[in-house]
């Protein structure tokens, strides 16, 4: 995939804002991150039926690692404290445009 | 930072709120998130922030709590939202934009917007067409046509088709043919070699 135009742009503004920070590149960050946000998925599917809230919420985990892991992935995290989620959220309706909206992202 | 179409500058608060207008009242997108917003319509977070406040203050956008985020939409409610849309489409929307991409290219008569882009503009309901089919009336260069067509995609994130037809057959197209075809169904005029 291609990165879409003006990302890095809304990403140093990210940065000035105090959102985002510029860490190291660690490719076992990455996958760690990542392997996570699998792990939550299989358990949303275990507990889908059984518990169909508890599912999503594993599903909403899992989306904001996998951006967590994304973003690490371009040498950025978020900075900690209130909205830090919302950020990487906001973020990610950015860097997937195309692919993604806000519902699909929210915890209900 | 981008700046677009001068003539509208006087109308509009600032060319920032004018491409978040254009942006929310022009685009594919139903609803935005801020950021998402400040990166399309090539203005700062802070500032798409204040203005879509003020927009939504006044109802010229609609805005919505998501969890912490706040997403943004057109008003469809608002009276003159057509042609609110109408008047930024010809601007600094679509028509606006392959106006000025084509104002570049030499030999360039007449461009005509059809397919469903133009059916949609005409009131037919249905979803944002994927890609834009343009009719280009002239002997252009087809490589400097082709080059300008892709800068204008760039903008308006939609391929853009274009076929070319020469004067005369535009003038006197048989009803059955292509061009036939294209006059008798909805189509808008890009404006070419005039105000944008």
């Amino acid at each position: 995939m291609s990165w879409p135009r003006g990302l890095a742009r809304v990403e140093r503004e990210m940065i000035t804002l105090g959102y985002l920070e510029r860490i190291a590149l660690n490719p076992s960050v990455v996958a760690e991150w990542i392997n996570e946000a699998s792990r939550h998925l299989r358990s949303a599917t275990l507990l889908a039926n059984d518990d169909p809230r508890l599912a999503y919420a594993a599903c909403h985990d899992a989306i904001r690692k996998a951006l967590t892991g994304v973003l690490a992935h371009r040498g950025l995290r978020p900075k900690g404290g209130e909205g830090a989620h919302a950020r990487i959220i906001e973020w990610g309706t950015v860097a997937l445009a195309a692919d993604v909206d806000a519902d699909t992202l929210r915890r209900s | 930072m981008r700046t677009s179409a001068p003539a509208l500058a006087p109308i509009f608060r600032s060319d920032e709120q004018l491409r978040i207008l254009a942006q929310l009242y022009t685009g594919p997108d139903e609803e935005l998130s801020i950021t998402q917003l400040a990166n399309l319509a090539d203005v700062a977070i802070g500032t798409a922030s204040r203005e879509t406040a003020r927009l939504a203050e006044h109802g010229l956008v609609r805005t919505r709590q998501v969890g912490r985020m706040r997403m943004v939409s057109p008003n469809w409610e608002l009276p003159w939202a057509r042609e609110l849309r109408a008047i930024l489409v010809q601007t600094v929307g679509v028509l606006g934009l392959l106006s000025a991409g084509l104002g570049r290219v030499p030999s360039v008569e007449e461009a005509w917007v059809f397919g469903s882009w133009a059916a949609r503009y005409d009131g037919e309901a249905g979803p944002f067409p994927r890609d834009i089919d343009l009719l280009v009336i002239g002997d252009p260069d087809r490589r400097q046509l082709n080059r300008a067509l892709r800068e204008v995609e760039k903008d308006l994130r939609v391929e853009v088709n274009p076929v070319v037809a020469s004067p005369a057959d535009w003038e006197q197209p048989t009803p059955a043919s292509f061009l036939g075809q294209v006059r008798a169904r909805p189509r808008a005029r890009v404006p070419i070699g005039g105000v944008a």
